[in-house]
């Protein structure tokens, strides 16, 4: 009873701890108030987002600083206005750049190749663990039993009053 | 003539010759075993380790005197430089990475032929015959194709420079241990190669290797979680990994490293893996061969290109020469690598350090294939894909989150096997607490899944880990120690197990981290006129001009800097200056400065985007939570690592306590 009243306290009490630090960071908060970020904004971030830096490696669009970029930021803004859809604009710069600039790995085309790695590479793995398991169900019984020299080397090990301390 | 050159370039050559001598000399030494050919290919190993660091030492002479007749020196410093930043010059390129690899390879294994070989009469002759060949491999691009000691061809009065982007403090630190560490999983691989080919793959080998294991996955770490810091302070993009082409080939040699560490153990208790552990110190050298061969080759196009060059073909090939040699000498090998016992319990510590090892396999090779993956398309379908951070995060998260999981649970389950009730017994505590927190947090409105489970399966983790503590603390107080001394004793006591556990503790508080700062960042951009006043999170921020900076060192022309004051609750907490660094020598190459203010919570992260002449500024700033965390977590990552990598008493535990007791009972 007592174990159960400390568990439950302390579980309280790391609760505490944890979030409450926590808590008061944006953690908690679901995103940023929508006032602070008008949707039309928003919308132009949501595209950047999906893409990438042309010439940095593996730098979001959003994040970077050179010349290019804020020209496309620029041109995302402008053709939001314009009444294009997200998916013309993700389609108008891949026509110019090709698929790289997609952040998101395609699923589509020459790209399945990696996704088919990756699964392949997490089935190759957990199928021969899975195998190396199941090896290690089996066997207890195959080993070979002791002989009767064996057994009377154990009994001795296993005596006490044979110890010899050093 | 230039004596230092000269110096330096005969050094090499001679360190080659003698390196080559002890490979010849050690081989022949495993097959007739002559005792005096043995002690001569020693001698000539640690003579060629010492050359090498004559080389060494002559390029830093030359850089610290700033002899611009050297043309690596010309090339990469000048005399404005600082001289710590003259010091960060010798690995800044190419020829001096390698010059600084060879160094510290071939110290190591100088180390371990002179510390180990004793240790391992029956394969002293391997074992100074690999590691001769190993480092001869590496001093053949120095010697030949990619010498730090070549004479400028005109006469120059000052140099080129460093590269804007090596301008920093923390190139002091990063590439030399990241470098370091990649060099290092040359030991663990030598010493691995030496036991195989010797036909001796019992415990032995196992028993000396984890020292040098420890080292080197030690240092690999730290040099990656350095440049993780490296790029969150320098680069300036807000984060501290972006999945790049060279990170991600500097991380692939830890994981076989980090699955050793726990395998190792298995194999030491139970006679088992013997082909799996030598399979693991192979790939770990094979990742950081590939590692330095993608660095230098430009395969792939990354922020560390500046490095390129053309010994890359020379270290493909030398790869494939890695990769054969370890399959021929496993084959040859394979009838003494049955395992002593085969019976493992499902539900043991045991069979989770496998699961743990097959699932930072699967991470390597979705790693690896995600980076040669653009290689492929190009070759293959001509459209260079970019594999960028949404892949990975999204392959790799979950694997991260079963990692934590396995740890929690490796941790309760004892070695051997364990009876379903013991099982219970032990989680019920830790499961019970983790459910309440998850129950609170989703009660305080956080809703992303990935997030809860990150933050669960790490919760988890420190309160299986909290529990051991506890429960060794407990233990060695009822000898009568006092709370501090019974948990530090701990550490002395079994410094590898509670050392370990250290780094469990770390890598929980660094998850967090990295799942917090990854799902609950928050981002502004804004375009702002002095005086303006903006909000980011719970933060009011106000922009106040530019300034700029003349006069600045190491090659810094001027300095253009955004004063933000940032509020939080009306109170002024930080004054943050980002911006942008132009340099004399690279006017095409601003680098970033970034204005940040860390605190435990969180850290307010600014970068310039640009700016006109009416002071308008384009800027970006973000709160990132609890980042703090994931460095205060890697020092106690690397605490934990220095405790386990201290070797264990010699004594057994019993046999100390039974003299404690005579001891204290002969006082009574």
């Amino acid at each position: 009873m007592m174990m159960r009243i400390a568990i439950a306290t302390a579980a309280v009490l790391v609760t505490l701890v944890l979030a409450g630090p926590l808590g008061a960071t944006s953690l908690l908060r679901p995103g940023q108030p929508a006032s602070q970020v008008p949707p039309a904004e928003a919308r132009a971030i949501a595209v950047e987002q999906q893409l990438l830096c042309p010439q940095c490696t593996n730098k979001r669009l959003d994040t970077c600083e050179i010349e290019i970029c804020q020209d496309m930021r620029r041109d995302i803004r402008a053709r939001l206005d314009r009444g294009e859809s997200e998916q013309d604009i993700l389609r108008f710069f891949a026509g110019r750049y090709g698929d790289r600039i997609l952040a998101a790995l395609p699923t589509s085309g020459f790209p399945l190749w990696l996704w088919g790695w990756t699964l392949l590479s997490v089935l190759a793995v957990s199928i021969s663990g899975l195998a190396w398991l199941r090896r290690q169900r089996r066997p207890a019984a195959e080993a070979p039993a002791l002989g009767d020299a064996e057994e009377r080397w154990l009994s001795q090990l296993a005596d006490p009053s044979n110890a010899r301390e050093g | 003539m230039n004596t230092t050159a000269t110096v330096g370039a005969a050094a090499v050559l001679t360190a080659l010759g003698t390196a080559g001598f002890a490979a010849v000399g050690g081989l022949f030494v495993a097959r007739t075993g002559n005792q005096r050919l043995l002690s001569a290919s020693v001698r000539a190993f640690t003579l060629s380790s010492g050359f090498v660091v004559l080389a060494a030492a002559s390029l830093l002479t030359a850089l610290l005197r700033d002899d611009f007749s050297i043309a690596y020196v010309a090339n990469v410093s000048s005399v404005d430089l600082e001289t710590p930043m003259k010091v960060a010059a010798f690995y800044s390129s190419q020829a001096g990475s390698l010059l600084y690899w060879a160094t510290v390879m071939s110290v190591l294994l100088a180390a371990l032929v002179v510390m180990v070989g004793p240790r391992m009469a029956w394969a002293a002759g391997q074992l100074v015959g690999i590691s001769g060949l190993v480092v001869t491999a590496f001093l053949v691009p120095l010697a030949f194709m990619a010498s730090p000691f070549r004479l400028s061809e005109t006469l120059l009065v000052d140099g080129q420079g460093l590269n804007p982007l090596l301008v920093d403090r923390g190139m002091l630190v990063h590439p030399p241990m990241l470098l370091g560490g990649l060099a290092s999983t040359a030991a663990p691989f030598v010493l691995g190669a030496a036991a195989l080919a010797a036909g001796r793959v019992d415990g032995a080998w196992i028993r000396l290797v984890r020292p040098w294991a420890v080292f080197g996955w030690l240092v690999l770490s730290v040099g990656n979680v350095l440049g993780g810091w490296w790029a969150y302070t320098v680069l300036g993009w807000g984060g501290y990994w972006g999945w790049d082409p060279v990170e991600n080939s500097s991380l692939l040699p830890l994981l076989p490293l980090t699955a050793l560490l726990h395998s190792t153990m298995v194999q030491e208790r139970r006679g088992m893996l013997k082909l799996w552990n030598l399979g693991l110190v192979f790939t770990a050298f094979a990742l950081a061969v590939f590692g330095t061969f993608n660095v230098r080759s430009g395969l792939v196009t990354s922020v560390h290109s500046f490095a390129q060059s053309s010994v890359g073909p020379y270290f493909l090939v030398l790869l494939a020469l890695t990769l054969v040699g370890s399959i021929a000498l496993l084959i040859w090998r394979a009838p003494q690598l049955r395992a002593d016992s085969d019976f493992v319990s499902l539900v043991s510590r045991d069979a989770v350090m496998v699961v743990n090892n097959y699932v930072l396999l699967a991470i390597a090779l979705i790693v690896l294939g995600g980076t040669l993956f653009p290689v492929f398309s190009e070759l293959i379908d001509d459209s260079r894909i970019t594999v960028g951070p949404a892949f990975y995060n999204r392959v790799v998260g979950p694997l991260l989150i079963a990692l934590l999981i396995l740890t929690a649970l490796g941790t309760l389950l004892p070695w051997r096997r364990a009876a379903g009730q013991t099982v219970l017994a032990r989680s019920r505590d830790p499961m019970l607490v983790t459910l309440v927190l998850v129950g609170a947090l989703f009660a305080l409105g956080m809703r992303d899944p990935f997030a809860l489970a990150g933050i669960a399966s790490a919760a988890l983790v420190l309160l299986v880990t909290a529990r051991e503590f506890f429960l060794g603390a407990r233990a060695a107080q009822r000898g009568g120690a006092p709370v501090a001394t019974a948990v530090l004793g701990l550490f002395d006591r079994d410094p590898r197990r509670y050392g370990g556990y250290m780094v469990h503790i770390a890598f929980a508080v660094m998850a967090i981290a990295v799942v917090s700062s990854h799902v609950y960042q928050q981002r502004v951009r804004v375009s702002v006129a002095p005086g303006d006043v903006f909000e980011v999170g719970a933060y009011t921020v106000t922009y106040g001009g530019l300034l700029e900076r003349r006069g600045l060192a190491n090659g810094i022309e001027s300095e253009v800097v955004a004063a933000l004051r940032v509020f939080r609750d009306g109170r002024e907490v930080a004054t943050i200056e980002p911006g942008r660094r132009f340099f004399s020598r690279y006017p095409g190459q601003p680098s970033a400065v970034v204005g940040l203010h860390t605190s435990l919570r969180e850290d307010v992260y600014a970068f310039v985007e640009g700016w006109d002449d009416t002071q308008r500024a384009q800027l970006q700033v973000m709160v990132n939570p609890l980042v703090a965390w994931l460095w205060i977590g890697a020092a106690f990552y690397a605490a934990g690592g220095v405790i386990a990598f201290l070797p264990t008493r010699a004594t057994s535990p019993r046999t100390r306590e039974a003299v404690a007791a005579a001891v204290s009972g002969a006082g009574t």
